[in-house]
């Protein structure tokens, strides 16, 4: 029986272990989320129990805590996939005495994004055009080889995806995406290289009974995660309130600035450079994550564009709801809930959404 | 490139800051050629203020000679430098604000007769202009010799302000608050120090002084609640924000 | 694997004109830099020191190309340029970016161009092209201001720039000074004072940003488009090809969709504070 795109599969949850060995024995570096000791991180991983697959991680405004369960239901950690395709700190270049720029090479190995979240998808989508003119992003995302999502069948306790679209299920832009159930996984392809892989794994497909399972658990994962009005209302409502600067004293009144949402958000993607020199002649330039929360943000010399933080909070809202749409199609929050677990005064980005909803017409 | 004169001039404090510095000088030869240190408290007997391109100055004022003192320099330099958190914000001496100064006095001095002291404690930054700022407790002696590298090459550099907490996710190191649920001054406290407490599992304790550009009292109000909620008392949270924020506690606005 | 677009390329300063206290204009000979258009910028390198962008005062094509650069030292890098580079000294440079003032979509317009103070700089190569290619645009009218005489750029062209047929040029200071003969107030007041048919007329504008609402808000109040008010924006700008996010505004990126707008595009966002 030859198979298709967009057949079901399914298989127990080992089978994983012969996917990800799978994708070892063609040279390439499988990461996932895994634990570092006892951190819950993104990085390499080379079996099935380095991956979190054990564990569950319980996640509110501004707490986040990992419980060891059998057959428990993890989401993500603070790091996102943005920290391995847009890196944190980065020298670009050297500079000799007498002006020879030496370019900072960069080596990324071929590699797989395995486990990774429906919103890490989503998320990647939006940086893929917003850093579509970033070599440096560009061509270590061309070395993502398969990307193979883990769709959630039970949504964390800040997620929000189901408003937004961008999960619980994939709908495209992965190789293989699977849904665990219980013991059972089921698998879906979205590609002519996932599905190649998913014959060499030697999955079934799967049966009605493991697909209405599967439906049932997604629709009510995508219900629990449809934690804030439909994204359209809310873009309409933030319209709205986007003059109204009470609004946003208000939502920014327990803010401190401390740019923990945006190096968090696995959408934001600025950066600021730093210069460094030493007496011999030689120079060198740093890029580096930089949050429109802080104090420079908006800065120029002599001036400030953006002087108040709810200013810059603002800027922070609406850029994730108003603008990325605007600048490449695609709603700039993915719903993840990292900014709201990850926030130390635990300011429930949710709320203030959904408060601008109400505000109308005040 | 050209030769800077420095005069370093230490007021109340550990020395901590100039150790630092001095480390860091050490290292690198090549700088020290080009700087022609006139008045460094710690390291020469010269009592003379001399018109310098630098001046660097340590410590926290707490009597009016101090003040004096700082004036004088502040005129007698194209360029000050207010080094270490008690320049910047007043530091650890902060502590005793606020306290009966005899009590204090008697504390430290069997003989008191002979301590002057104000009754409050000054930065540098609230007695005169100060050009850049290089707070810490100790501060980041390799920051200051690579800022200096850029003024012997004639230039400067703008500061880029920001919480802790953007040099702590930057490093990878996982949030100590949110996962470990232990206080952290870092999303007030202003970066540096390359998230030196949280690379070790511990909370900041905000020696870097607090990011008052954009804390201002209803904040810090909110921001105990949270401290507090994960176990730190309100004292020790106090005495922390006295003994590394101090003038900007006192000050409605901040001068930066 | 390198960030190419954010590497310099390597030129030479060939010539420093003083232009008021604090202003220098820098001519920069760079082998094989592409030709920009009037109203686009570039970001100048020093070494060790850091990037800045500046708008490109005026241009000269060719192999060995000569772009000129108009800096006011206000910041960590001007300053080290105002005081350090000189004749004979190396800068990185990338570009040109960003969109420049439509000049093209404009032809056959009358153009009416207000500068404030540096503003006057993005706007230089406008006004050349304009008198280079005269019988392309109708009237054209200059509004310039500056606080005192002392700070207005590029005087030793104004004798050109008056030579330029069917024009007006009017000049303000905002601060009263002995022997001037000329308007004491805002530039924006000079709008006043000039005729000109607002039906087919196109207004460039650079300066302050205040003054640049000022500017517009009259402009249309007089009859003339929004879409056909162009103002240049500035923000805090770092990469210059809109991948470092510094220089939003609303949804826009200064360096790529600007930075020159019509007030149509932006009015929605500049007219709210910190937005
Ligand atoms: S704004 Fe918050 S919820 Fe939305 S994608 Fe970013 S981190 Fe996730
Ligand atoms: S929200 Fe702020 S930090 Fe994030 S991408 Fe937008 S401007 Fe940049
Ligand atoms: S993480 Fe929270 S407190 Fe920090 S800048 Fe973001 S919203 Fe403000
Ligand atoms: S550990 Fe402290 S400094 Fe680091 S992100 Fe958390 S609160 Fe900020």
């Amino acid at each position: 029986m030859s198979r298709m795109l967009g057949e079901y599969f399914e298989g127990s949850v080992l089978l994983l272990e012969n996917l990800i060995l799978a994708l070892k024995e063609q040279g390439l570096r499988v990461l996932s989320y895994k634990l570092e000791g006892d951190l819950p991180v993104i990085g390499e991983v080379s079996r099935l129990s380095d991956l979190l697959i054990d564990y569950t991680d319980i996640q509110s405004p501004g707490s986040y805590r990992l419980a060891k369960e059998v057959k428990g239901v993890f989401r993500h950690t603070q790091y996102s996939p943005k920290h391995l395709l847009h890196y944190p700190t980065q020298v670009i270049y050297e500079i000799s005495d007498d002006f020879e720029i030496i370019r900072t090479k960069d080596d990324f190995p071929p590699s797989v994004l395995f486990g990774i979240k429906p919103c890490d998808l989503a998320a990647i989508e939006v940086l893929d055009k917003v850093l579509e003119r970033d070599d440096v992003y560009q061509a270590r995302r061309a070395r993502i080889e398969y990307i193979v999502v883990e769709e959630c069948v039970e949504p964390g306790g800040t997620c929000f995806c189901g408003s937004i679209g961008t999960g619980p299920a994939v709908a495209k832009g992965y190789d293989i995406a699977y849904a665990r159930l219980g013991d059972q996984v089921l698998f879906k392809v979205g590609s002519e290289k996932g599905l190649k892989l998913v014959e060499k794994v030697g999955l079934t497909p799967a049966s009605d009974e493991t697909l209405r399972r599967y439906n049932e658990a997604l629709n009510e994962a995508r219900r629990k995660a449809s934690r804030i009005p439909p994204f359209n209302v809310v873009v309409r409502a933030l319209e709205d309130v986007a003059v109204a600067e009470g609004f946003w004293r208000e939502a920014s009144a327990r803010c401190v600035g401390c740019t923990n949402c945006n190096m968090v958000c696995p959408t934001c993607f600025c950066t600021e450079f730093s210069d460094y020199a030493d007496l011999s002649g030689k120079a060198w330039r740093e890029r580096h994550w930089f949050g429109c929360l802080s104090f420079t943000y908006g800065q120029v010399a002599g001036q400030h564009f953006r002087p108040e933080l709810f200013m810059r909070y603002r800027h922070f809202v609406l850029h994730k709801f108003l603008f990325y749409q605007r600048q490449v199609g695609l709603p700039g929050c993915v719903g993840c809930g990292r900014c709201i677990t990850w926030c130390p005064m635990g300011i429930d980005l949710r709320e203030v959404v959904s408060r601008a909803v109400g505000y109308v017409g005040r | 490139m050209r030769k800077l004169s420095v005069s370093v001039l230490k007021l109340t404090s550990c020395s901590g800051c100039l150790n630092e510095v001095l480390y860091s000088l050490v290292a690198r030869a090549e700088l020290l050629r080009y700087l022609n240190i006139s008045y460094f408290t710690e390291l020469q007997d010269s009592n003379a203020i001399e018109d310098v391109d630098v001046a660097i100055v340590e410590g926290s004022i707490v009597n009016s000679e101090q003040e004096e003192l700082v004036k004088q320099v502040r005129e007698k330099s194209r360029v000050l430098i207010a080094l270490g958190t008690c320049a910047v914000f007043g530091g650890v001496q902060s502590l005793r604000a606020g306290e009966d100064l005899r009590t204090v006095v008697l504390a430290s001095y069997p003989n008191p007769d002979h301590i002057k002291v104000l009754p409050e404690v000054k930065s540098v930054d609230s007695v005169v202009n100060v050009d850049y700022r290089f707070s810490g407790c100790p501060a980041n002696g390799e920051a200051l010799a690579r800022f200096l590298v850029k003024l012997v090459m004639g230039g400067s550099e703008s500061p880029i302000v920001e919480s802790l907490c953007s040099e702590c996710k930057r490093k990878g190191i996982l949030c100590v608050t949110v996962f470990d649920g232990k206080p952290c001054l870092g999303p007030i406290t202003l970066s540096g120090c390359g998230a030196l407490c949280p690379s070790f599992r511990r909370g900041c304790y905000g020696c870097y002084g607090l990011n008052a550009l954009i804390v201002d009292r209803e904040k810090l109000e909110e921001f105990s609640k949270v401290v507090e909620r994960l176990g730190m008392s309100r004292e020790d949270f106090m005495a922390m924000l006295k003994a590394f924020s101090y003038s900007s506690l006192t000050k409605s606005s901040s001068s930066r | 694997m390198s960030v190419d677009k954010l590497i310099p390329m390597k030129g030479r300063v060939t010539k420093v004109v003083d232009e008021a206290p604090l202003v220098r204009t820098y001519h920069i000979v760079v082998n094989g830099f592409p030709t920009p258009l009037p109203g686009q910028f570039d970001v100048l390198y020093v070494k060790g020191m850091g990037e800045v962008v500046i708008s490109i005062s005026n241009y000269a094509a060719g192999d060995r190309s000569l772009v000129e650069h108009t800096v006011r030292a206000v910041g960590a890098v001007t300053n080290y340029i105002y005081t350090n580079v000189g004749v004979g000294s190396y800068l990185g440079i990338r570009g040109p970016y960003g969109r420049g003032w439509p000049i093209r979509e404009f032809e056959g317009h009358d153009v009416l161009v207000i500068g404030g103070g540096i503003g006057l700089a993005p706007l230089r190569a406008l006004i050349k092209h304009i008198a280079e290619n005269r019988s392309l645009y109708g009237h054209f009218i200059l509004l310039y201001g500056a606080r005192r005489p002392v700070d207005m750029l590029f005087k030793y062209e104004y004798e050109e720039y008056s030579k330029i047929p069917n024009s007006t040029i009017l000049f303000s200071i905002d601060i009263p000074h002995t022997g001037w003969k000329g308007y004491v107030g805002f530039v924006t007041d000079l709008i006043d004072r000039v005729k000109f048919n607002p039906q087919n007329t196109v207004a460039f504008v650079c300066g302050p940003e205040v003054m640049m609402k000022v500017a517009a808000d009259k402009l249309v109040k007089k009859g003339v488009k929004e879409d056909r008010v162009f103002l240049s924006l500035e923000r805090r700008c770092r990469c210059g090809i809109g991948i470092c996010g510094t220089c939003q505004l609303g949804h826009y990126f200064i360096c790529k969709d600007g930075p020159v707008f019509s007030y149509q595009d932006v009015k929605q966002y500049v007219t709210v504070r910190g937005l």
